[in-house]
């Protein structure tokens, strides 16, 4: 179901106490539904054990490793 | 007639001032001459302080004269975007929000810089609070690129490209959050160079949205950025993310050469995104890689538009997060397209946010053991598109419709913000229209040396790097 601009005008003034015109909460929702959709799934690759940090650790690993040989 | 100082490179004056051949005081004249002719057509300074970088160049002067050098960059000016702190200075970050606001602290990298005997002769425009691909600027004018300004800089160190193209100044520092560094390098004719995430300290920078930002600097050749990397690399114990990786030789190294280098280049669907003049400069600029002995190798496909949907969130979540009390209470401080561009994050879920930055690690480890599993470096383009003109990509006049303009001016560039790997953008010609062109090499995780040591080797084999823009053109 898609987002509605009306539950997204509504969860902003819940949330953020902020108040969207009409029109840019129509278009804000579908950005909004893009974003959600497009991270939930690439998600679906995630391990359950898979946390931010593991980014600066392959990096360093990454570094370790060609400081060892080379490559 | 003697040579104009302000057309030699970073390196060349910084040999000439430790010989004594040239004082410091003249190299900072020559560029501030230069400002006063060039800053009313590009707007690139928000703020110069001739007699302050004077001043500091005597001293320098009178210092080197007593046998005391600072470090490689003694009595070498200049400027930095609007976005780097320096204690009681005043920091605008190209917002009007900022236009007062002084800073509490000194950014790292001045501190290193300032060490090393730099001069900074002022604060250049940018893309308000960093959020911008274009270099439009509601508060201090549009920066215009000097090969021709009525086409965009680039975003968002838009003044730092500017100015050192222009050569009103010899480097500049920028800030990369998705290409901000190699977007106006690129449409500018220069070097910009983003390391990998965590080599540079971000301390005192100004955040965009701190998962992504790097900070890395821009000069006309490979051996200025290498000076400028040296100097500002390496661990800082202010910056939590700061990598404890070894600083390795990034000048000396440069004559290594690049034969038997494994570049692998683009086949697939990105493909489709490349104009055909930017297409044939990257091709011609293959064939010098080829010719100095590097091994070109087709890569799988990979589409980088997955990356970039990510990015986006988290670019949005952590931006919403910084800016949401202005936003409430000072919403038309703002331009329209910066405070739009935010929005998305403050409704996104939490899960969304974490998750996206959760896949950074996986999809880096996929990257590096698929596509460069059997290659040292990719090659792509940087502005895969010729340079628009201001008025094409004007978000406040022109709406929604430039958009998926954005989209491919970024399409190259903010893949490798998620992935945090080191990249940089190389001018390799020009469009039929006079605006420059570049590709942009991407390297491993703190392989910063290599990509230089490339970009030296390639701009030792061409000269597009030494033309130089005319006011007369």
């Amino acid at each position: 179901m898609p987002l509605s601009p009306n539950t997204l005008k509504q969860w902003m003034m819940l949330v953020q106490e902020m108040d969207l015109a009409e029109p840019r909460a129509a278009e804000l929702a579908v950005e909004v539904e893009r974003l959600n959709n497009a991270v939930r799934k690439a998600s679906k690759l995630l391990d359950f054990d898979i946390e931010p940090s593991s980014f600066v650790t392959i990096l360093a690993a990454h570094a370790q490793r060609k400081a060892k040989d080379g490559s | 007639m003697a040579p104009d100082p302000a057309l030699m490179s970073l390196a060349e004056v910084a040999q000439a001032i430790a010989d004594r051949r040239l004082s410091s005081v003249e190299a900072t004249r020559a560029a501030l001459d230069r400002i006063e002719r060039w800053q009313a057509h590009l707007n690139c300074f928000i703020a110069n302080d001739a007699e302050m970088a004077l001043a500091r160049a005597a001293m320098l002067d009178a210092e080197l004269a007593r046998g005391r050098r600072h470090g490689p960059l003694h009595g070498i000016p200049l400027a930095h975007k609007d976005m780097f702190y320096r204690s009681g200075a005043v920091c605008t970050g190209g917002s009007a929000i900022r236009r007062d606001w002084r800073a509490s602290t000194t950014a790292t990298v001045l501190d290193r810089l300032d060490s090393a005997g730099a001069i900074q002769l002022g604060t250049l425009n940018m893309s308000e609070f960093a959020a911008g691909a274009t270099g439009h600027n509601k508060w201090y004018g549009d920066c215009r690129n000097p090969w021709n300004p009525a086409y965009m800089t680039g975003g968002s160190s838009s003044g730092s490209g500017a100015a050192v193209a222009a050569r009103l100044a010899y480097g500049a520092l920028g800030a990369d959050t998705g290409g901000s560094i190699r977007i106006p390098a690129a449409a500018n004719g220069v070097l910009g160079l983003k390391p990998t995430y965590g080599r540079v300290s971000r301390h005192g920078a100004m955040p965009r949205a701190w998962s992504l930002d790097h900070v890395g600097p821009l000069a006309r050749t490979a051996e200025d950025c290498a000076l400028l990397l040296s100097v500002i690399a390496g661990f800082d114990p202010k910056d939590s993310t700061s990598s404890h990786e070894a600083v390795p030789d990034y000048v000396g190294g440069l004559q290594v050469g690049i034969k038997g280098l494994r570049i692998g280049i683009l086949s697939g669907p990105d493909e489709v995104h490349i104009d055909p003049e930017v297409q044939k400069a990257l091709g011609a600029s293959l064939e010098v890689l080829q010719a100095l002995g590097a091994e070109l190798t087709l890569i799988r496909a990979v589409d980088l538009a997955r990356y970039f949907e990510l990015a986006e969130t988290i670019i949005k979540c952590e931006a919403a997060a910084m800016h949401q009390r202005w936003l409430r209470q000072r919403p038309q401080e703002y331009a329209n397209h910066v405070r739009t561009r935010m929005e998305a994050g403050l409704v996104l879920p939490a899960t969304r946010y974490i998750e996206a930055l959760s896949l950074r690690g996986p999809w880096l480890a996929d990257f590096l053991d698929t596509i460069m599993a059997d290659i040292d470096v990719v090659h792509y383009p940087a502005i895969p598109i010729p340079v628009p003109t201001l008025a094409e990509t004007d978000l406040e006049t022109s709406g929604e419709a430039v958009l998926e303009l954005f989209a491919r001016i970024s399409l190259f560039m903010r893949p490798f913000n998620f992935l945090g790997l080191p990249a940089i953008s190389i001018p390799c010609g020009f469009t039929g229209n006079g605006l420059p062109v570049a590709f942009q090499a991407v390297g491993k995780p703190f392989t910063e040396a290599m990509l230089l040591t490339l970009a030296h080797a390639y701009q030792e084999a061409t000269d597009h790097h030494r033309r130089v823009p005319s006011l007369d053109a």
